[in-house]
Parts: structure tokens; sequence; C-alpha cells
């Protein structure tokens, strides 16, 4: 399955297709779909054209249809086909920083038509291939319950199609209502297409108000909001009915009306820079007869006479044009400056504030074990607890996320206490204070190496036991090396990103910190420029934070000087 | 009477291995001997700051140390022991100023500037220790250890930094003190005049393996002026 989270988009099409993974499989999952990131696409592409795959980048609900006609492409030898798929929006702005690739498949129309305004396709090649449709869903009670593993992608389509109410504004509102507060909604982020089909929904259902953005997690793409409502995370979702199709971990509720949105189209099209002799040859097999079929089978409505029905793109001959939106401007505001500093300043200070007793007591411990007796266990021990400093933020945030979820060993603790960690505000924090915390404590520890043990030996003799002699003088001459641990910890909590993603999501108005703002402005097109803001933000505050430890590291080195040298 | 210095102990640490006894009826008894045979550590194990020294130490008939075989109470913490320390380095606590490390065992302002007075640095009362000279803060030091040596006061090479007059006149007052006070004084120096400037009525020679010798008072340059 997806064994990397930072090669989710550029796997190749051999891997398995979904099929119900044991939970912890799942948790992994749900963890690379929603960091997806992708590689550099093509990287290993050789200089022998005809002998390097045909690269298809595309939406990541395409994935198991695409990977059924590469099957079979592949089949009949006619050379290979790789796939690497994300959200819709990352896709695209990664072939316009420059990634290789041969063609495109979009998950809806805007942002094939970005494609064609940047140059990577010609707006003639461009044509819709199928529609999809948006279900609202929740985790099923039972996800063991084997009944309801469909058996083919058929089966599953049926599952999802049979007498599934369309669903009006009331009835959304009032099964909502079954959660009165906290986290409510998994959608996709508003630049991926999924995630603006269900706001554009939401918007013309007047459903807004019930639903504010505060209790929505914005995941990554279409298949991590199937992933978190899946894990129980996150009570509902709204995502395309194709991704509930051989997912037991879902049990779709109804249809989101059609008409609420602008259609859920798949689009694909040449890229103007491929090079690969089967591009076009490949471009005719997706909107053949054949791939009608496949597309049935993975609950898509094949658009009618795809090929050459004269539909592109660029809008000519386009009906319900009105009711396009431009990609990336959403009916929600994007993240703003002020509320995001402010928020990330105070997700860092609240992590050091957490992570203080702890890093203080460690990294005494820790200088304290250098000098004394069995230096070598103590040490192996202090490096242990360090192993967060090591370990890529991403591991963290899934460990913290295995611990602090609602299905995680501390769940029957919190839950009777109505404490919920999991994508909230404080989960923020807690991953910035375990991601700090290390740094902190090597910190301390090199604050008190630094200070002479003969120091609190001499408050003992002058009669000051232990914990007085560390109070009155320990403390005090480490002091500015440990305020300089806590400024370090500070800073790497304001920048934390791959912990937070995991364990927090990216709520708007409630995680969403400098990095989480700057990746959502990454995918939106115009956001390069809004980005730049957050930019100067976060590299400023970072000198700030940069240029206090350095004076405060000084201020240690006059600190410890006992007479004039 | 009881003996004012009775010890007996063992000690390792690290490449030092230690085995000294010193029984002296003697009020002022001073260690000498080559750098790196453990007359320092020697010191710090009567203030309680090696935990790997065992053995009997009983100062002033007071036993803070039981020998292994007596079977009797445990080790006197250091900070139970009332010794006065005064390390080779001085060793001021850099974030106080010379005022609050004299009073940091609890002395009085006016017993800490009388103290002051006495070893010359009463003047530097609000100077902070990376402001003093070696030889100030080495004095500033021994001050704070007269007013810590409730029954002990270990001085370890405490003239080294001062200059030959005032050498001659901060030993008469730290003599003067110790006679008013009655606290024994345990004095580890390389420098036998040291034993001699400050009253020392023994000195004793720590060999190789921390064992100790008494010298006779010619071989120690004289003895006490009577």
């Amino acid at each position: 399955m997806f064994l990397s989270p930072t090669r989710s988009g550029d796997r190749t099409r051999s891997a398995e297709r979904d099929t119900p993974l044991r939970r912890g499989a799942r948790v992994a999952l749900g963890v690379a779909l929603t960091c997806g990131v992708i590689g550099p696409a093509g990287a290993d592409a050789a200089p022998q054209e005809a002998s390097r795959p045909l690269e298809i980048r595309g939406a990541v609900s395409a994935r198991a249809f695409l990977e059924a006609v590469a099957e079979g492409w592949e089949g009949e030898g006619r050379g290979r086909v790789r796939i690497g798929v994300d959200a819709t929006s990352r896709v695209v702005t990664r072939l316009e920083a420059g990634a290789p690739a041969d063609l495109l498949v979009t998950a809806d129309e805007a942002w094939m038509r970005h494609a064609i305004t940047v140059g990577l396709v010609n707006a003639h090649e461009s044509r819709p291939l199928a529609r999809n449709r948006l279900v609202l869903f929740e985790g099923s009670a039972d996800a063991a319950d084997a009944g309801r593993i469909p058996a083919t992608p058929l089966d599953g389509a049926d599952r999802i199609a049979s007498d599934l109410p369309e669903l009006t504004a009331e009835a959304i509102e009032a099964r909502l209502a079954s959660v009165p507060e906290g986290i409510l909604l998994a959608l996709a982020g508003p630049a991926v297409p999924v995630g603006r089909y269900a706001r554009e929904a939401l918007t013309s259902l007047g459903l807004d108000a019930s639903i504010p953005g505060d209790r929505i997690v914005a995941a990554g793409n279409a298949r991590s909001v199937v992933h978190l409502v899946g894990l129980g995370e996150i009570p509902f979702g709204i995502g395309y009915a194709t991704d509930l199709i051989a997912d037991p971990s879902v049990v779709p509720i109804g249809w989101i009306p059609e008409d609420a949105h602008s259609p859920a189209e798949l689009w694909i099209a040449p890229l103007r820079g491929s090079t690969h002799p089967d591009t076009d040859a490949f471009m005719t097999r997706l909107s053949g007869a054949s791939s009608r079929a496949l597309l049935v089978a993975y609950g898509f409505e094949p658009v009618v006479g795809g090929e050459g029905s004269g539909r592109r793109a660029d809008g000519g001959g386009l009906k319900g044009e009105a009711r396009l939106v431009a990609v990336g401007n959403g009916p929600r505001d994007g993240p703003l400056l002020g509320p995001v500093l402010w928020r990330s300043v105070v997700v860092g200070f609240l992590a050091v504030l957490l992570a203080t007793l702890p890093a203080l007591a460690l990294g005494r411990w820790l200088a304290a074990a250098r000098r004394g007796a069995h230096v070598g266990i103590r040490s192996a021990i202090g490096t242990f607890l360090l192993l967060p400093l090591v370990l890529p933020p991403v591991v963290t945030g899934f460990l913290l996320l295995a611990l602090t979820g609602t299905s995680g060993p501390l769940a029957p603790l919190l839950e009777p206490l109505g404490i919920r960690i999991s994508f909230t505000f404080w989960a923020a924090v807690l991953a910035a204070a375990v991601v700090g915390f290390p740094l902190y404590a090597v910190v301390v520890r090199n604050a008190f190496e630094g200070v002479d043990p003969r120091f609190e030996e001499l408050a003992w003799t002058l009669g000051a036991p232990p914990r007085s002699a560390f109070r009155r003088v320990a403390l005090p001459l480490a002091l500015p090396g440990v305020v300089a641990g806590a400024v370090l910890a500070f800073a790497r909590g304001l920048g934390e990103f791959g912990a937070t993603i995991v364990v927090a999501g990216s709520v708007a108005g409630e995680t969403q910190t400098i990095p989480l703002a700057v990746y959502e402005l990454l995918e939106a097109p115009g956001g390069w420029a809004r980005v730049w803001v957050f930019v100067a933000a976060s590299v400023a505050v970072a000198a700030v934070a940069l240029a206090v430890w350095e004076w405060l590291s000084s201020r240690q080195r006059a600190r410890l000087l006992d007479f004039r040298r | 009477m009881k003996s004012p210095i009775d010890v007996a102990i063992r000690l390792r640490k690290g490449t030092l291995s230690l085995e000294s006894r010193l029984r002296s009826g003697a009020m002022r008894v001073a260690i000498v001997g080559p750098s790196g045979v453990g007359k320092t550590t020697f010191l710090r194990a009567l203030a309680g700051l090696e935990p790997g020294a065992r053995g009997r130490v009983a100062i002033g008939g007071e036993l803070w140390s039981p020998a292994p075989d007596s079977g009797a109470s445990r080790v006197r913490p250091p900070w139970l022991r009332g010794v006065g320390w005064m390390p080779q380095s001085a060793l001021l606590f850099p974030h106080l100023d010379v005022m609050a490390n004299l009073r940091f065992g609890g002395a009085t302002r006016e017993a800490a500037r009388d103290a002051a007075r006495r070893v010359e640095c009463d003047h530097l009362l609000d100077r902070r220790p990376r402001h003093l000279s070696g030889g100030e803060a080495q004095r500033v030091a021994l001050a704070r250890a007269l007013l810590a040596a409730r029954r002990l006061l270990l001085l370890d090479e405490p003239l080294a930094a001062l200059d030959e007059d005032r050498r001659a006149r901060v030993a008469v007052a730290t003599g003067e003190w110790l006679d008013e006070s009655g606290v024994p004084l345990v004095l580890v120096s390389h420098d036998a005049g040291d034993a001699a400037r400050l009253g020392c009525d023994e000195v004793w020679r720590m060999w190789e393996g921390g064992r100790l010798e008494r010298l006779h008072p010619t071989a120690a340059e004289g003895g006490r002026a009577p």
C-alpha cells in the first residue's frame, strides 16, 4: 500500500488496489494522504524516450480507474505506465513548477482551465471524461462487518447507488446536529476540487452558518477525507462517491444535490511538454469504449461522447459556465496573516510552557548523568528520550495521533472528561511541544553542564540542602541557557509542520499556523503572491528568535565568570 | 579531652586511591605535600562532598561519619556539618554580589560586614564577582568560609593569590578569628610557609596513597608562636 508518506504521488501502478486494510495500515494511509507530498515526478526519466514509462499525473479520485486502464495497456505489451496521484491542485501546481509528465487528469474543469491558461496543455486537446458525485458519509459503526465489503468495484458501485437518498439542506442539517460541538466535518482543502465542490454546495444550500469553519478539518485530498472519517477521527465527511467504493470503514448517508455545486468532472489532456510517443494513443484509450466500462465499474458516469464531443476546457460551448468558480477562490476566505501569526505565536508559547518542566528535568538529569556513575546506561536512556529530535516529524505526529486519537489508548481516559485532542488547537500545541521538547532539553543540558558542580557543593556546605542549592545556585546560573532553550523550542514550534498536519490537520481558525497556511496557499493559484507575506513574517519571527537566542547564549557564558580574568 | 580532629577514611575516585588517618589534638592542622596526592580530595571528604569516602570522621567529639564496622548512625550530609570550605578556586557565586555571597549561609549583615573587614574586602561588598581580581575573590571566599565555619574550617591554598604583605595580614586576621570562635582548622597547602603564617600547631605530610605522616615542628619551619 502507501508505504511512504513522501512518495504517495510517485508510486507505480503496480501497487495494490484499495482493499480493506487493517486499522494500523489505514492510519498510516491516512497519514500518507493527509500529508500527500509528491516527490520529483519522473526524476528517473531515461534519455531513450521509447523505453521510459508514460508518466500520468492526476487526481487521486481517478487512481483506481487509471490503474485499471494502465493494467490493460501494459498487459498488451504497449509499454510501462507510471501513475502519480494527489489532489488536483497539487498535481497542477507541481507541473506548473516544471515537473515533467505526459498526461494530466484533473478532477474539475477549473483546474484544467488553469492548466491551459498557464500553457501546460492545449485547450483543443482537453476533454471531459466522466462525472462523479458527492456524498455525505460517516464512519462505519462496525468496520469489521465483512458483509459490507464488496467483492468487486461494480458491487461497490451498487452499494453506493442503491436507494441512497438525495439530501436536502434540512436533512443535512438534521444529520449533522447529532454532533453538537467540536470537530464535525472533513472536507478536502478549498483549492482541491472535491473540497471546492463541497464548499460550494454548503454555501448554496445555506449551511455556512450552521457549519462554521472552525468545525471543518481541511484534509489533503479526496482520499484523505474518507480515511479521516473512516478512522473515526471526524464524524462526517463530504467526498466522492467513487472513493467510498470498496471502503468498508465509511457508510454513505446520502447524495449531495448535484445542482448545488459545479459539475464534478474528470478532465484529461496531454501535456504540451510531453515527448512520449504513446501520449496520444493513451489519450484515445482513456476515451475509448473499454475505458468507459471501467469508469462505470469504478462508479463514474462517463460523459456521453467524451471524445470528439466538442467540449473544451477553454469554455467554448460550455453549459452552466456561470456556475464555474475560479480555482482556489472558494466561498470561504483563505488564511489571513494576522490571526494565523497570532495563533502561531500562542501555539509556540503554550508549547514552550508545556515542555518547560519536562525539558528542565531531563536536561538537568542528562547533565548529571554525564558526570555521574553508570554514564553509559544513563546517557543511553537520555538519548532515547531525545528521539523526537531526529525522528521525522510526520512519524512523531503519527505516534501522537495513534496515542491521542479517538481510538487511541488515551481515549478511554480523555473521553469521559470531554477532552478531545486530535484535530483541535491543543493537538497543534501538543505537536509543537513534543517536537520542540528535545531541542529544549539539549540546550538545558548544555546550560547545566556549563555550571561547575562545585558551586552546588559549596552551597551545600553553606547549609543549603540539594533542592534549595539547585533553586538558589544551579538554576539561576543556568537560567540564560534555559531561556535560550525555550526560545529555540518556541521557534521550532512556530515552524512545526509535519507532526501538526497529521495530528491536528489544517482547521481554519483552529489549528492553522504559519507553515500550514503557507502550504495551503502554495496549492492555490495566485496563492504565491500571498505566500510572500507569510514568508516575510516567518523569516522575521525566526530572525528575532535566533538573535534573542544568540544574545542569551552570550549572557550565559558571561554569567559564569566568578572573577575577572 | 576528645581530639578535635579524628579521621580514618578510605576512598577511591578514578585513578586516585586514598587511605588516610589523621588523629590530632591540635586545633590547627596543616597538610602539605606534592600536587596530585589527594590533599584536596581529603579536604572534600571532611566536608562530606566525597560520597565514595568510607570510614570515621569525628570533629570536636561529633561523629559525622561512622567507621564501617561500628554500626552507628548514618553519614551526616554536608549541609548539616557546619563546615567553612574554601576551595582552591574561589568559586564565588557569579550571579550574587559580594554581600549576598557572604550571607548565603544565613549570616547577618553585620556579621558579614565584620568578616569582610577582617580580611580586607569590606570595600567590595556591592561588587559582582566578575569585577573582582583573583586576590579579591580569594579574600571574599575566605570571609564566606569563616562565616560558615561553625564546627570546622577547611582551607585549600587560601593565600595563593595574595601578595606578600596582604598574605601575612590576612593570615593573622584568620588566626584571630579562629582563636575567638574556637573552631578547628584543617589547612591544605603545598607551601609550608602558609602553615606557619596561619599558626598551625601540627604539620602533616601526605604521601602517595594518602598516608599522612606528622612532621617535626622544625621540619615545617617552626610551630605556632607561643
